[in-house]
């Protein structure tokens, strides 16, 4: 009895310590794979109709745009196009396209896929022209090449800038433009505008959507399946709200990940996504609330990954409410709205500053000697008086459930906290909220969200464009307004070549903005990644998108 | 027992006036339901009289544009909260709405859970299956579930809440009298109401209802308990009411959750109004279980 057992025992103990000696040893070997804590699920990995963060950080990894951001910067470099010339005062683009290099589905990519990407988000129709659908695109090239059965484009929409795409031969590709634009190459970095592989969209049926209930909805598995690009990572797998896997692409043309697989999982609480840290669930998370940051600098095995000031959260108004119209009860809201005591409160907890304008004030174009409010309930209360109204004024204040952003760590408290002051100065606050997609982002964009909603954007490249451009350039049913003198000298910044006359034509927009007040810009906050210490060559980046390539695991836990 | 307590006690049974003494005089020698009645009796004298107990609004900050939280002391007994409100005026305030809420939900479920039990139970037959399975498949669906799934429906909101919790209450109400109604139905007075020709639904309503009331008393008193579990439960998993400010107890928990290293006193503070609140209602329940007991009845 005793002899035969001692064989299957002996196995059992090799086992055993072949076991804790692998899992010990797994930092370098078998271990190649990080989870990474996202805060939501991606919406869509087809990069044209995303523009929210959490899609567009897988979307980073598997796809490339011609241009891109270079590592830790807000500055655009060459990425699938190697160079290219402007020609024609700015109106045409000529780009040398790299060599050898295949999309995951092992096609080419080349000139023709280049203009084929370009086309296809140009001719848009129906639901894809919702602006949920295709906000990057609408923001910068305008409009599509028709109109037909488009309900919520934007408001007064020009002329798109896109005219047309050349295929010059195998790998120079020549973009036509209908009037010169000094952001168009910045605006090409944006991982929205990366190339997908023509093959692969026509066989997963990218083109297929519906709208249900006045929303886009994709009914192709393109963006769901088999979103297929030339990145260094390339798609594996996605459950739903559990877990998408990307896995290394082995013949990307440039230096190959360290990483062999990163996992993306959805974890929608702060405290959840520390503790899942904490335990080493995952190896490193984003949006680390400004509460947590002494306990992740406290302990030895994490890190706190800053990443430089480079958003605006701002309370938007909407003109079209009444009496949103008039400038003296914008300027009501404006001194109504403690701003101060929300930044040294403990949402922030040290890590915002007050915004004054529209831009962080690392970007040319921001103007010190802008008009600046300061909380005074007193005087919002006569401005509302000499108005003709009658106090208090009743106004709906939206703000989103379930989410954080980095320029807004806690939307309710930050809600409540500004609500308390308006009603001081003399505003009768009706609070409204709903999740924050797509209920709520529909709601702003399509000018549904009230009088008043919190709001923000993180900078995506460097160019004053990017913001000022963004918010204002054309009227938006999100503001309501039309205001003639600020969309001109937004449109003649964009369009501008001399960095010099951009800059004090950016600077004069700025005073303009902050004197009309279309809404009132509150805080510019540096957010902060945690990461488990031995997780290196994560390169924060103020545009918020990193490269997952250059991540490696060190020696040490 | 002797047989003039024997008789006493039948006369009882006949004579539901004299029910009322004799179940408070055992009430009152039950300590659980003593210290269940101190519980309701303050979380009720708190909700009532929340302005002058309280020594500030409860949106109202402790100290101007000062938005942080600050530990109990002596002039701030439960502390402040993350916002530089003042946590005790909020705890005292967050009674209205779980006293409110949880009153006027089960007086939905109540009324018409008491509406359809009687019913079913007196008419019996073809109404009464199609009640009861209606009531199960209600019954088959967990109560908080069935509150959250009406909350997504209606939106959010405090008469939603009430709504929402009032309906996981009918069909237990429902349930409930139906039972005691078929039991009442083939007693001998209700036999002998019928033989002298009263009208049915004067004898449902002053022969039937009265004898069967006793288990919805105590059924409504511990509903009470879990409707304030609901709601906090509700307002704890976002669904409260639409004003993120409101000191619902279940929201302020929620909200918690930031601060749980930094200032844990947010989360205990309202944590123990909820079991306070929800322990005296279900003291009193216990207690009146026991009291209105027909079994326990006529022993001293």
């Amino acid at each position: 009895m005793a002899r035969r057992l001692r064989k299957p025992v002996a196995l059992l103990a090799v086992a055993l310590v072949a076991l804790t000696a692998a899992s010990l040893g797994g930092a370098g070997h078998q271990s190649r794979t990080l989870v990474f804590g996202a805060s939501r699920d991606p919406l869509i990995l087809d990069p044209i109709l995303v523009s929210d963060g959490e899609s567009l950080r897988p979307i980073r990894q598997i796809f490339e745009g011609l241009m891109t951001v270079v590592p830790g910067t807000a500055r655009v470099g060459p990425s699938l196009a190697r160079s290219f010339k402007a020609s024609n005062k700015g109106r045409t683009y000529t780009f040398a396209l790299r060599k050898g290099v295949r999309f995951h589905d092992n096609t080419q990519f080349n000139a023709q896929a280049v203009c084929f990407n370009f086309k296809r988000w140009y001719n848009f129709k129906g639901p894809f022209q919702s602006s949920a659908a295709t906000s990057y695109w609408q923001s910068i090239f305008g409009g599509f090449q028709t109109t037909v059965g488009n309900t919520s484009a934007p408001v007064g929409q020009q002329q798109s800038l896109f005219r047309s795409c050349q295929v010059v031969n195998r790998y120079t590709a020549r973009i036509n433009l209908t009037r010169p634009s000094a952001s168009f190459i910045g605006a090409l970095s944006l991982p929205s505008f990366s190339i997908s592989s023509p093959a692969a969209l026509r066989r997963y049926e990218a083109d297929k959507a519906e709208l249900r209930g006045g929303s886009p909805v994709f009914t192709g598995s393109y963006g769901f399946e088999h979103p297929t690009g030339t990145g260094p990572f390339r798609f594996e797998s996605w459950r739903r709200g559990e877990r998408l896997t990307l896995a290394r692409f082995s013949r990307y043309w440039g230096p190959k990940a360290h990483l062999s697989r990163i996992i993306f999982r959805p974890i929608t609480t702060n405290a959840g996504r520390l503790q899942a840290l904490q335990t080493g669930e995952v190896q490193g998370y984003d949006l680390v609330d400004p509460q947590d940051m002494a306990t992740i600098r406290s302990n030895r095995s994490l890190r706190l990954l800053n990443r430089p000031q480079f958003n605006v959260a701002y309370v938007a108004i909407n003109q079209q409410q009444e009496p949103m119209n008039r400038l003296a009860v914008r300027q009501a809201v404006a001194y109504g709205l403690d701003r101060q005591a929300v930044i040294r409160s403990s949402i922030y907890a040290g890590r915002g500053e007050v915004a004054h304008a529209f831009m962080p004030p690392s970007l040319p174009g921001y103007a010190k000697n802008v008009k600046k409010y300061k909380y005074d309930p007193a005087r919002s209360r006569r401005l509302l008086q000499g108005a003709g109204l009658r106090l208090p004024v009743r106004i709906e204040f939206w703000y989103p459930s379930g989410v954080q952003r980095p320029y807004m760590p806690d939307p309710p408290r930050i809600f409540q906290a500004f609500a308390a002051s308006l009603e001081r100065a003399g505003f009768d606050v009706v609070p409204r909220s709903a999740p924050w997609s797509p209920d709520y982002l529909n709601a702003a964009q399509t000018g549904k969200a009230g009088h008043l909603h919190l709001l923000g954007w993180t900078g995506d490249y460097a160019d004053a464009d990017n913001f000022l451009g963004e918010f204002f350039q054309a009227p938006k049913p999100q503001w309501g307004f039309n205001n003639r003198a600020i969309h001109r000298i937004l449109e003649r910044a964009e369009a501008e070549t001399n960095t010099k006359k951009r800059t004090a034509l950016y600077q004069q927009a700025n005073r303009q903005i902050m004197q009309f007040l279309p809404g009132i810009p509150y805080a510019h906050t540096k957010p902060a990644l945690g990461f488990q210490t031995r997780v290196r060559g994560y390169i924060a980046s103020p545009v918020s998108l990193e490269p997952f390539r250059l991540v490696f695991y060190g020696g040490g836990t | 027992m002797s047989v003039a307590e024997l008789e006493s006690r039948e006369i009882q049974l006949e004579a539901p006036s004299g029910l009322g003494s004799e179940a408070w005089r055992r009430l009152r020698r039950n300590p659980g339901a003593i210290i269940g009645f101190i519980f309701v009796l303050a979380f009720v004298f708190a909700a009532v009289f929340a302005p002058l107990i309280a020594p500030y609004g409860p949106l109202d900050q402790a100290k101007a544009g000062i938005l942080d939280t600050q530990s109990p002391s002596a002039d701030y007994w439960f502390g402040l909260d993350e916002l530089g409100r003042d946590e005790f005026s909020r705890v005292i305030y967050g009674a209205r709405y779980s006293l409110l809420i949880g009153v006027v939900s089960v007086a939905v479920g109540l009324s018409i859970g008491l509406l359809l039990g009687a019913i079913a139970g007196y008419v019996g037959g073809f109404i009464d299956s199609l009640i009861m399975r209606v009531m199960d498949i209600m019954l088959s669906v967990p109560g908080l579930l069935l509150a959250i799934g009406i909350v997504a429906a209606l939106g959010q909101g405090l008469w939603q809440i009430m709504v929402a919790v009032g309906v996981t209450n009918i069909p237990i109400f429902a349930r409930l009298l139906r039972g005691s109604v078929l039991a009442q139905r083939e007693s001998d007075f209700v036999l002998a109401a019928r033989a002298v020709g009263v009208r049915r639904r004067v004898i449902l309503a002053s022969h039937i209802l009265p004898n069967a009331i006793s288990p919805v008393i105590v059924q409504g008193t511990l509903a009470l308990a879990t409707a304030i579990i609901d709601v906090a439960g509700l307002g704890f998993l976002g669904l409260g009411p639409q004003d993120p400010a409101t000191p619902e107890w279940g929201t302020m928990l929620a909200g918690s959750d930031r601060y749980l290293q930094s200032a844990p006193y947010l989360a205990i503070i309202p944590g123990l109004a909820i079991v306070v609140s929800v322990l005296g209602f279900n003291l009193i329940g216990d207690g009146l279980r026991e009291a209105l007991d027909p079994k326990l009845r006529g022993r001293s």
